[in-house]
């Protein structure tokens, strides 16, 4: 079956006692045994759960993996991978991450005895070398396009070089879902989603989940799935469920939005730079173009004038919503350096790219032409203010 | 930590100006002195459930129900949830205001109970959903309503079927499973002539793709259980009209009747609206698509899909609408026996089959049609389809290998 098929009705087989043709949402805590210790599967909801085991069978078959443990965030996803590591152990990571991943690793897993090291560019190479810096690697962290520069990394050829010495590779598949690319074709490990993103994709809910290439490497997944009990209850997976059923229509819009609009901002004389993997000018578009069916949903551009320009930018927009998270039908607009990537340092932030200037676009599913001129009103606006934009 | 921080402005503490009574605990438990911080902006509507309201004196409370002036007065006028959702159907549909009540056909129900009385005529094309004739039949024509059925292709012939008492028409367009499609503007103009009030079930356009009231209509109806929620997970149905003057009756109605709707069914078709557009598009592009793959197969007669020239009305399509979406029908060749029509539907495995459509499962039904059209004769050889938002691909290589199976049984 295709993805669009699989998106519709892998885990959503009709209800077996009612022909329901959208399966019932499981509400129970607890289940009823036959006898101590007999029961069909399931015991306790932490455990457990038929709608949620309905969206892991969903979240499986879509991302091409054989099992998977849905989360009550992104975050909550992230830490259980994290946490099959011993101390001692080392994670290589993108230089651009997300801040929360980059939070976790720092403020958390860093004190409990794990090394980190980050990858100084997107090149194979730059993360290669943070490897060698390990004294016992084990993991090798990836997002691809990266949150917010959009990097694009070649998830196959890291993979190689993971596996060659004996790390496994975990891909936040967040910004490009199984729709545009699926990182355990291309050889990762696992992959790990915050669904609140466009799996989700209506701003309403908040979850995670972790999927994995074989149903052994998820072995201890699951049981810190149980064990420290960060689990999605079943009104949020309703919702993540029904927004997986229109991900695909959802997707090519976003894609041709973000596309559109990318192309309309890199033509103004007044951004800067426009940062878009379908953008001939980007580094990777070429890897993009072999690794992904689109090239996503997100955008950023950085304005001259930094932080002022960037502020004065995403206070006059009127369609986009300035706003933290991504994926949803309404456009967002979020400025990293202050909002999403407030826990990097500045000066490990700026060096990186991340500048005061930054602004990302989650495009939306609105009208195109809606978003060109608000975006355009917006540029104009700002460069009334005389701001320094060229 | 900014999260955190930002939480730790919060001030949870007694506001004892507002808390005058609650000293036990037992009385807390109701009476809250909790103050949470305001200024929460989600992008998604809020969904607000109350069944009461209350007023802050007793002259607010007997100021009689006027939801413009007063405000909210009790949940079954609709909270703020309902009222958004009624606000949005108004403002893609081009009406001024819109009535939301429990289903499709509470719908097509509020507007015969608004606008007919004892002695009124109401005619109904003879291709409505059924449940619509019905209602007529079974349930208007015991209090005294005479009710009678048009050809879904009179146009400006309709005149013809109008009676002095005729208050009220029903187009439906394109007509339910036979999908004829009407000549909406020439028979509006003749209603009004009679000075007959048009009402619409425009569900198939989803209030979008047929702009109800630029054609003439007065009242436009859908069932958001179907495109708008369109993910076969809530019921509910909405009366839009343009003209103020006929809101009067019909809220009055609705309000008489007691047909409320839940906020929590609201909030997931507000959500449905959301994606309308690209699950529009991607049912048009894959129900034309597959149409016109089975208008190619040798077992089949017809194809009854508005977009294609084999479809009854299509030139009012195509002047009228601006798109079509993933509900269609096709005809078996005479010679195939109802069995074999629906040995085919259960041969099916990516389409359900069930009733209702719009939602992102492809759903396939079978209809036998020997009693309700006179002028057709599709008898017992038709199938509905609903395309869902499945690869096209993967639809048609299940009704290809259904069709197989039909011919292998032969």
């Amino acid at each position: 079956m295709n993805f669009e098929t699989r998106a519709i009705h892998v885990g959503q087989e009709p209800d077996s006692s009612t022909g329901a043709t959208i399966p019932p949402l499981y509400l129970s805590s607890t289940y009823t045994q036959e006898a101590p210790g007999r029961h069909r599967g399931y015991d306790y909801s932490r455990s457990g759960n038929p709608t949620r085991s309905n969206l892991e069978a969903s979240l499986a078959s879509l991302e091409g993996g054989e099992a998977c443990a849905a989360f009550a965030s992104g975050l909550a996803a992230c830490s259980a991978v994290l946490d099959t590591l011993r101390p001692g152990d080392g994670v290589v990571a993108s230089h651009d991450l997300y801040g929360g991943t980059f939070r976790l690793l720092d403020k958390i897993f860093r004190p409990l005895g794990i090394e980190v090291a980050f990858a100084e560019s997107a090149e194979t190479g730059a993360f290669e070398a943070a490897l060698r810096s390990l004294k016992r690697p084990r993991l090798l962290w990836l997002e691809s396009p990266t949150n917010p520069l959009l990097d694009i990394l070649d998830i196959a050829g890291l993979s190689r070089l993971a596996s060659g010495n004996g790390l496994v590779t975990v891909v936040d598949n967040t910004f490009a879902t199984p729709y545009l690319q699926t990182p355990i074709a291309l050889g990762a490990d696992y992959v790990v989603h915050s669904t609140t993103k466009y799996l989700g994709g209506h701003s309403d809910v908040i979850g995670g989940a972790v999927i994995a290439r074989s149903g052994p490497l998820l072995e201890r997944i699951h049981f810190l799935q149980n064990a420290r009990g960060a689990v999605p209850g079943p009104f949020d997976i309703y919702l993540i469920q029904r927004g997986i059923k229109t991900l695909p229509v959802r997707m090519q819009r976003h894609c041709e939005n973000a596309h559109f609009l990318a192309r309309y901002l890199d033509a103004n004389s007044a951004v800067r730079r426009v940062i878009y993997p379908g953008l001939p000018s980007h580094p990777g578009h070429a890897l993009a173009g072999r690794q992904m069916h689109a090239y996503g949903g997100m955008l950023s551009l950085e304005l001259e004038g930094g932080l002022e320009a960037a502020t004065a930018f995403s206070s006059q927009l009127r369609v986009f919503s300035l706003a933290e998270s991504l994926g949803g039908v309404e456009s967002l607009c979020c400025h990293p350096a202050t909002m999403t990537h407030a826990s990097i340092p500045r000066e490990l932030r700026e060096p990186r790219g991340v500048t005061d200037g930054l602004v990302r676009l989650s495009v939306g599913l609105e009208h195109i032409d809606d978003l060109t001129a608000d975006v355009q009103q917006a540029i104009e606006s700002t460069s009334s203010l005389s701001v320094a934009v060229r | 930590m900014r999260y955190i921080e930002s939480l730790a402005g919060v001030d949870c503490r007694r506001q004892k100006a507002d808390f005058r009574m609650a000293q036990n605990w037992q009385t807390k438990l109701i009476h809250s002195g909790t103050k949470v911080p305001g200024g929460f902006r989600a992008l998604s509507v809020a969904v607000e459930r109350a069944s009461t309201v209350v007023f802050p004196d007793c002259d607010s409370a007997v100021g009689g129900w006027n939801v413009d002036e007063v405000g909210y007065t009790y949940g079954i006028h609709g909270t703020p949830t309902v009222l958004a959702l009624a606000g949005r159907i108004a403002e893609l549909e081009g009406g001024t205001r819109t009535l939301l009540v429990p289903s499709g056909l509470a719908a097509l129900t509020l507007v015969d109970m608004a606008m007919l009385s004892a002695g009124s005529h109401v005619l109904i094309p003879e291709t409505a959903y059924v449940p619509n004739r019905l209602l007529a039949i079974k349930l208007l024509q015991r209090f005294g309503v005479e009710a009678s059925f048009y050809p879904a292709d009179a146009g400006a012939k309709v005149a013809e079927h109008f009676r002095p008492n005729t208050h009220l028409i029903w187009v439906e367009s394109p007509g339910s499973i036979t999908m004829e499609v009407q000549d909406v503007p020439a028979i509006a103009a003749a209603a009004h002539a009679h000075g007959v009030i048009v009402a619409m079930d425009n569900t198939w356009a989803a209030g979008v793709l047929f702009k109800a009231f630029e054609h003439g209509v007065d009242v436009s109806v859908q069932a958001l259980t179907k495109y708008v929620g369109g993910h076969s997970d809530l019921l509910l149905g909405s009366v839009t009209v343009r003209d103020e003057a006929l809101l009067e009756r019909l809220g009055e109605t609705r309000a008489r009747m007691g047909m409320s709707v839940s906020p929590d069914e609201c909030s997931l078709a507000l959500r449905g609206l959301q994606t309308l557009a690209v699950r529009l598009h991607h049912a048009e592009a894959s129900a034309l698509t597959i149409a016109k793959w089975i208008s190619s197969r040798p077992e089949v007669e017809t194809v009854l899909h508005p977009a294609l020239e084999s479809c009854p009305g299509h030139a009012f399509w195509k002047r009228d609408f601006s798109g079509a979406n993933g509900l269609f029908s096709f005809v078996f060749r005479q010679g195939f026996s109802g069995a074999e029509v629906r040995a085919f539907v259960d041969a099916l495995d990516l389409f359900e089959i069930g009733y209702s459509w719009a939602g992102t499962t492809s759903l396939a039904v079978t209809y036998n049609l020997n009693h309700t059209r006179g002028s057709l004769s599709y008898g017992d050889r038709l199938v509905r389809l609903s395309i869902g938002m499945e690869d096209t691909g993967d639809l048609i290589a299940d009704l290809k290998q259904a069709l197989a199976q039909i011919e292998t049984a032969q």
